[in-house]
């Protein structure tokens, strides 16, 4: 009788024990809606899945979707914020200083650069089969980490014709860190020549043909355009532009349809638009909400812009400007939403117009200027406005009033004036505020790029000393 | 042929004794002085004689043939002492207890011990002295003022709700602050279950609701290292050790008890003006806009005050009481219970069931459900196999109101929104939904009361099985295994006419949690004298701890009507998700106790953890103690002085235990989904790896003494120091590198304090007993260490190296100048050599923030009396704090606004506003659109001293003489009450406030009157 109690309990303790201990792993425990990193990237579409994860990340409210391409149209003379309160004041009122200045601004573009170099990461490790698809994909992750830098220097690091690119523009991250680490800001030259080689290895990867929402040999072309643009070698821009514009298989979208093409998803002019459907990626901060007047009604066009876009009465634009929550004509509406919902729009990063523009651009303002493709192109983005337009020879001032008027509300024209050295000049109209808070920036004046926020400078002693200067 | 012998021989004498003495019959009754209840089986000896009974299970005892030259009888009982009393007929014997032979045992970590052993700090609370009677649906919140060194606090009034423990003061930031609950041997989930798919919802569920209080036997807190070290890596907010009744050897008994209970709110909260009072301080108002800010002269602004005013805030005949609307006249509550015990020789059982249900001030707040439990053991025949089974079962329906800042909270609304001249219905009795509340897109809460349900279901059943076996003398093995269930099943619907559900057409969120908590204990414990003088005690044993969650989320809206609300009604599917974790423990432990003659005794503990939600480089961690004590009333030198100083004992022990992350997987590099793109799927890294994580540790010194004196008084004093360490914080990280934050261990605490616990027996040994004690404690708690030292301002709320965690931020507020009725600030702003300016100011803007105060009290205590005559009991439990303050954010932001807005009810404090100049008042005047209103300052940090009568029972046991005729074994008639009366120096809110000190929209708590009857068989 004794021998069977003692029995029992040792193995009754023995069960209790050893059956949930024999395995060396039992502390190793794992959530079930995630992996592991190092086992998480192992397949094609395991990469396809990581590199969704990329895009996805542009599309948050204070890059893409809203505060990117805000910041760049109410820091210029076209759009404003409504009224005192609204969003996107702080904007355009030049009011962020190092302790306000939002650090998602900041941080967004780096998480999805991390995001991207986890996957660059896993695919130079050979774990996946090398094949086209999966060189789609790298090059795809290459040129989305270019577009982060280059936005980040363009919102961070002066323009690079300020002084050739000698001062700093931001920390460039080409693997993936670890959390300890502590990067320091290099020059715009060095940021640029990151940018493009990326993107210079990205367009032998990709191919030409389009995948809605996805980027392509074209879109590399056509963003290696813009950065030369923004760099001043205009010969390469020239170059580049020209080759999207004739060899490409997007066209312009005709007058009769340019409305109504604002409402429609991927037109024939999407070189590069991020796919926001309702269900993934559509909520009340993005910037079809924020500007609607059905959502915070935050921007309109201002007085300056709409009399700019009646120089042309039959121009086709004219047909953009809806009420706004005043009931007045001062709406833009290229965000009019899709399946009902103001807030889902596609973002268009690349549209061939700008395309257009920007080889008009190059073609006048390079060495050796090509005159006949920039009234080529420029009558082209014109006559597309109003087929009645007359004739006109294309010289910098009038691309550059053009480009305000095709891509307002696009995010280029705070970028725009920088770039070129020109000043923001703001007057009248309906701004709410005095000429002395309403500021006219130029790329000399602190306020041209933004402060690198208070909790980077708290946690990063190798850029607590290199605020850009004015900021403090 | 021995025997035979024998049995003749004794025949001889009973015929001898027959025939030679006179004999008489001796009939009485043993009743027990402790709790006056017959004492059954006590043994019957007649002095000098072999002639002897025991007693029956009344306690009665017949002698017959008792010699009359006999005088004298013993009767003795175990625990009891033994008593000689003269003969005479119908006896009545009171025996009384016998300290010295039954000491006290208390239960440890792992086991009992006996009191005058036990070298560490802990406390205990008798179940059938502070639970019974008590009208509260979680024993939790009996245990305020009960025992030094613990504190309690309530989220919510509301049944259920979730309650902050803290023992010894708060040792963490970002994990657990809260004690580890171990209920029979096993740790158990404890606190909050409740889960909710509602950002910032109110919903709570205190899973401690699912014990019966009265199942408690006992609740002992542990407190110091050595008493709670061999919990090792979660030990380091103490343990409160649970242990429910267990069936006792002899007649089985059944209990009944039922009882009826009402409820009020403690005190009156926000006490706000009469709608003559609204309308004269509107006026107010409005005439100094009119003159301050609209540059009016006094004709204007009385034309201006008179036409808003006349408007809005008219003088009715009548006005209405929306808190009456709102609120149930009270709460009430009813429970029923079915108890049995007994037991025989080798198996005893206690069995109960319980039907318990709580309704709140509202519809909508309520608690209700069934809780079993059977607890049964054996032992072998030859006592050395004991095999036991503790089983719960237990089903409960909560439904909360919703909480803060929220339209469909009628604490909030009638605080917030609705004032006496606003009308509840229009003149046809409809609802009244226009004016100002249409105006302020207000909902109408009466109309829309009660529509929103937000429910949780809970079932649990905890399965404890455990088996002892005695290998060799003083060598035992106990196994233990248990499995505790519980499924939580969480249901937001919002129907399609509510305010909240209207712009989804109903909306429904359902929440199926299942949590399993796995536990296997093996214990080798060997505890032996040698030379009569050497006492050793030494454990061996190891743990499994193996916890996981299992959860689904579902949400549907757009219904077609209420009828049917599941989720398979809704025509719009929303998200679906599910999941589970794993959280495990591995533990080595060990414990060595050794005294010499219960003079002197050390123990050390050591136990091993290793767990699942550490890094790989810090995934196993070592805890100790050590600790000593010295009973000098047993020295020599110390006899002469044994009738006054009847124990004295010194204790010491340091130690360190520690605390788990909250995460579960914090340490690990992760990669998750639902980054989608374009509908379809994409993926992200989501953690950022710290395989170096670790536990907090905490460093525990205690320093005590227990004396008992004159036999009547005894008295326990605590010293401690708790050092926190490896404080887990989310440390700022560079943003290039993808994240923001990661988790390190860098923060340090400190908490120091006393404690002393004085019993005094009053009266013993008379017909009235009365014993009374208190339990009065201090703790100051310091942050020492943040990372880098810096500063973590949140709100009025700041973390700050050297000031308490829960310190405020805020402005100095230097009151009213007495001539223009503005209020002033002190600028402090920061001089040259590093004082503070202390020069007032009118610009609240330009006054700046300071530590201003924290909530924590300087002295925490309760007195306890005990006093009981024949058949009647009165148990009373007083608490109180000192020196500690609350934040009214409440009068700050709604009811103290200054006339800011004249559209919302305003505290009765506001009647004292200045006027004219030369008024003395801490109100300033009254200005509507008051441009400095709100502007956080210590105007609103008030004392939360206080004095409440937390707990209250009388009894009253019907005389057994009566019970018998009708064929009961006793029947006891009790009125019990929580919160009766209330003495506090800041009236507007209850002066119990959640851990934090600040004022909220929660439901205040509530004060019960509860009346019952209990019948036993």
């Amino acid at each position: 009788m004794k021998r069977i109690y003692i029995k029992s309990i040792v193995l009754v303790a023995l069960m209790g024990t050893m059956t949930f201990t024999s395995c060396s792993g039992y502390l190793d425990t794992f959530p079930s809606d995630s992996l592991v990193s190092d086992e998480a990237i192992t397949t094609q579409e395991d990469a396809e899945t990581a590199l969704n994860g990329a895009y996805y990340t542009l599309i948050t409210d204070t890059y893409y979707g809203n505060d990117f391409l805000a910041r760049a149209e109410v820091g210029g003379e076209d759009v404003q914020t409504s009224a005192i309160g609204k969003r996107t004041e702080n904007y355009y009122r030049y009011m962020y200083r190092q302790n306000t200045a939002p650090k998602t601004l900041w941080s967004i573009p780096y998480k999805a650069i991390n995001r991207i170099n986890v996957l660059l990461k896993a695919i130079d490790s050979g774990i996946i089969p090398n094949t086209d698809a999966l060189k789609q994909v790298k090059g795809e992750a290459l040129a989305l980490r270019a577009l982060c830098h280059f936005d980040l220097l363009i919102t961070y690091g002066y323009p690079y014709l300020k002084d050739k690119g000698a001062s700093l523009g931001v920390p460039l991250v080409e693997a993936v860190l670890p959390a300890t680490e502590l990067p320091a800001r290099a020059t715009v030259t060095e940021g640029y020549a990151m940018v493009l080689r990326d993107l210079d290895n990205a367009k032998n990867l990709v191919k030409e043909d389009i995948v809605n929402g996805h980027i392509n040999r074209w879109t590399v072309k056509s963003l290696m355009a813009r950065v030369n643009l923004y760099k001043g070698d205009y010969e390469s821009a020239y170059t580049l532009a020209k080759d999207v514009v004739e060899n490409s298989s997007y066209k312009l979208i005709p007058n009769q349809d340019y409305i109504a093409s604002w409402g429609v998803a991927f037109t024939s002019e999407a070189i590069f638009e991020l796919g926001i459907t309702s269900l993934s990626s559509g909520n009340r901060e993005l910037l079809g909400y924020v500007a609607n007047p059905e959502g915070y009604a935050a921007l309109i066009a201002t007085a300056d812009f709409i009399k700019l876009l009646n120089e042309d009465p039959k121009d086709v634009r004219l047909g953009l400007l809806a009420k706004d929550s005043e009931g007045k004509k001062r709406f833009i509406n290229k965000l009019p939403g899709r399946d009902g919902a103001v807030a889902v729009n596609n973002v268009k990063i690349v549209r061939l117009s700008d395309v257009y523009l920007i080889a008009a651009e190059a073609a006048l303002r390079k060495a050796t200027p090509d005159q006949d493709l920039a009234d080529k192109y420029l009558n082209a983005i014109i006559k597309r406005a109003n087929p009645d337009a007359t004739t006109v020879i294309a010289t910098p001032d009038n691309i550059m009033k053009e480009r305000r008027k095709e891509l307002v509300m696009e995010g280029h024209r705070m970028y725009d004036v920088m770039r070129l050295g020109l000043t923001i000049t703001r007057t009248g109209g309906d701004h709410f505020l005095n000429n002395i808070d309403l500021v006219s920036p130029n790329w000399n004046d602190y306020r041209a790029v933004m402060p690198i926020p208070q909790a980077e400078i708290d946690a990063n002693p190798n850029i607590k000393g290199h605020q850009n200067p004015g900021y403090n | 042929m021995k025997r035979k012998l024998m049995l003749l021989l004794t025949c001889l004498f009973v015929g001898i004794g027959l025939v030679t003495a006179q004999s008489q019959k001796i009939t009485g009754v043993v009743i027990s002085e402790e709790d006056g209840q017959p004492v059954v089986g006590a043994s019957v000896l007649v002095k000098g004689t072999t002639i002897g009974t025991i007693t029956d299970i009344d306690g009665n005892f017949t002698l017959s043939n008792v010699p009359s030259s006999a005088k004298t009888l013993q009767i003795s009982y175990i625990g009891m002492k033994t008593q000689e009393v003269g003969l005479k007929s119908n006896m009545r014997v009171i025996l009384k207890p016998d300290a010295q032979a039954l000491e006290e045992v208390m239960v440890v970590a792992y086991g009992t011990a006996k009191k005058s052993s036990f070298t560490g700090a802990a406390s205990s609370v008798n179940g059938d002295k502070a639970l019974k009677d008590i009208p509260v649906v979680s024993f939790e919140q009996a245990l305020q003022g009960s025992t030094p060194g613990i504190t309690v606090n309530a989220n919510s009034g509301q049944p259920g709700a979730a309650i902050n423990i803290r023992v010894r003061g708060t040792g963490s930031m970002n994990a657990s602050k809260n004690p580890l609950y171990v209920i029979d041997g096993v740790p158990v989930i404890s606190g909050d279950i409740a889960v909710s798919g509602v950002t910032n919802d109110s919903k709570a569920f205190n899973v401690m609701a699912s014990m019966n209080p009265d199942d408690i036997e006992n609740i002992t807190v542990l407190k110091d290292a050595a008493a709670a070290s061999l919990y090792g890596s979660r030990a380091a907010n103490g343990v409160i050790l649970i242990t429910t009744k267990q069936g006792k050897e002899g007649k089985t008994k059944l209990n009944f008890k039922a009882s009826w209970g009402i409820s009020d709110w403690a005190v009156k909260n926000y006490e706000t003006v009469n709608g003559d009072q609204q309308h004269e301080l509107a006026y107010e108002g409005f005439y100094n806009e009119g003159i301050l800010y609209k540059g009016m002269n006094e004709a204007q602004a009385n034309e201006y005050a008179t036409d808003w005013t006349n408007e809005y805030v008219p003088k009715l005949d009548s006005y209405s009481d929306w808190k009456g609307a709102a609120f149930n006249k009270h709460g009430n509550s009813q429970s029923y219970e079915f108890s049995a015990q007994g037991g025989s020789n080798n198996t005893s059982f206690y069995a109960s069931l319980a039907y318990k249900k709580d309704e709140g001030m509202v519809k909508t707040s309520n608690l209700e459900g069934f809780i079993g439990r059977v607890n049964v053991s054996h032992k072998s025949g030859d006592g050395k196999m004991q095999i036991g089974a503790n089983i719960t079962f237990s089903k409960q329906d909560s439904e909360v109101a919703s909480e803060g800042t929220s339209y469909s909270n009628p604490f909030f609304m009638t605080n917030f929104a609705y004032f006496p001249n606003l009308s509840i219905y229009n003149e046809d009795g409809s609802y009244n939904e226009g004016g100002i509340l249409a105006a302020l897109k207000l909902p109408n809460l009466i109309k829309d009361q009660g529509l929103d349900k937000n429910t949780s279901a809970v079932i649990r059943s905890s399965n404890s099985l455990w088996a002892s076996y005695k290998i060799i003398d003083g060598l035992t093995i106990k196994q233990t295994l248990s499995y505790d269930f519980l499924f939580n099943e969480s249901t937001t619907y919002w129907p399609i006419n509510s305010n909240n559900g209207e712009a989804h057409k109903g909306l429904m969120i359902k929440m199926p949690y299942q949590y399993h908590n796995l536990y296997s204990s093996t214990i080798l414990n060997y505890a032996k004298t040698f030379k009569g003088v050497h006492n050793l005690d030494v454990l061996l044993g190891w743990d499994v701890d193996d916890r996981s969650k299992r959860y689904t989320q579902a949400v549907g809206k757009e219904y077609p009507h209420d009828k049917l609300p599941e989720l398979e009604n809704a025509a719009k599917p929303q998200t679906a998700a599910s999941g589970y974790t794993n959280d495990n423990l591995l533990s080595l432990l060990s414990r060595v106790n050794y005294d010499y003659n219960g003079k002197y005794y050390v123990s050390g503990n050591f136990r091993r953890d290793g767990s699942s939600r550490l890094g790989i480089n810090n995934r196993w961690g070592n805890f100790w103690s050590a600790s000593a004590a010295w009973r000098i009333s047993q020295e020599t030198f110390m006899e002469g002085t044994s009738d006054i100083i009847n124990d004295l004992k010194i204790r010491a022990s340091y130690g360190v235990n520690g605390t788990l992350p909250a995460e579960l997987y914090s340490h690990l590099s992760l990669f998750g989904y639902g980054y989608n793109y374009q509908d379809t799927p994409g993926s992200a890294p989501t953690t950022v790896p710290n395989p170096d994580l670790s536990w907090e540790k905490n460093y525990n010194l205690n320093l005590g003494f227990d004396i008992r004196l004159l036999d009547r008084i005894n008295v326990a004093f605590d010293y401690y120091n708790r050092n926190t360490e490896d404080l887990l914080q989310d440390v700022p990280t560079s943003m290039v590198v993808g994240f923001g934050t990661t988790l390190k261990n860098v923060g340090a605490m400190n908490n120091r304090g006393v404690e002393l616990d004085v019993n005094v027996d009053i009266f013993k040994n008379s017909a009235v007993k009365w014993t009374s004690g208190l339990a009065i404690s201090h703790n100051r708690n310091k942050v020492t260490k943040l990372n880098d030292g810096k500063d973590i301002i949140s709100g009025t709320t700041i973390l700050r190296e050297g000031e308490a965690y829960y310190a405020w931020w805020s402005r100095e507020w230097a009151g009213v100048d007495p001539q223009t009725g503005e209020e002033q600030w002190v600028l402090n702003t920061k001089n040259e050599d590093g004082s503070f300016n202390k020069e007032l100011t009118k610009d609240p803007a330009k006054a700046q923030r300071i530590v201003v105060g924290k909530p924590d009290p300087t002295i925490v205590g309760g007195w306890r009396n005990s006093v009981s005559w024949k058949g009647l009991e009165l148990n009373a439990l007083f608490s109180f704090t000192l020196g500690g303050h609350l934040m009214d954010d409440v009068a700050l932001l709604y009811m103290q606004t200054d006339g800011e807005k004249f559209y919302t009810p305003i505290g009765v404090d506001q009647l004292n506003r200045w006027q004219k100049p030369g008024d003395i008042t801490d109100v300033p005047r009254r200005i509507n659109g008051y441009q400095y209103a709100r502007y956080g300052s210590d105007r609103h940090m008030q004392s939360s001293n206080h004095l409440r009568l937390k707990s209250l029972s009388l009894s009253y046991s019907l005389p057994s003489r009566w019970m018998k005729s009708a064929g009961l074994s006793s029947t006891r008639v009790f009125v019990a009450g929580n919160n009766l009366l209330t003495w506090a120096a800041y009236k507007n809110v209850d002066p119990e406030q959640p851990i934090n000190g600040v004022t909220s929209f929660a439901f205040p708590n509530t004060k019960t009157v509860t009346f019952g009857i209990e019948i036993g068989l």
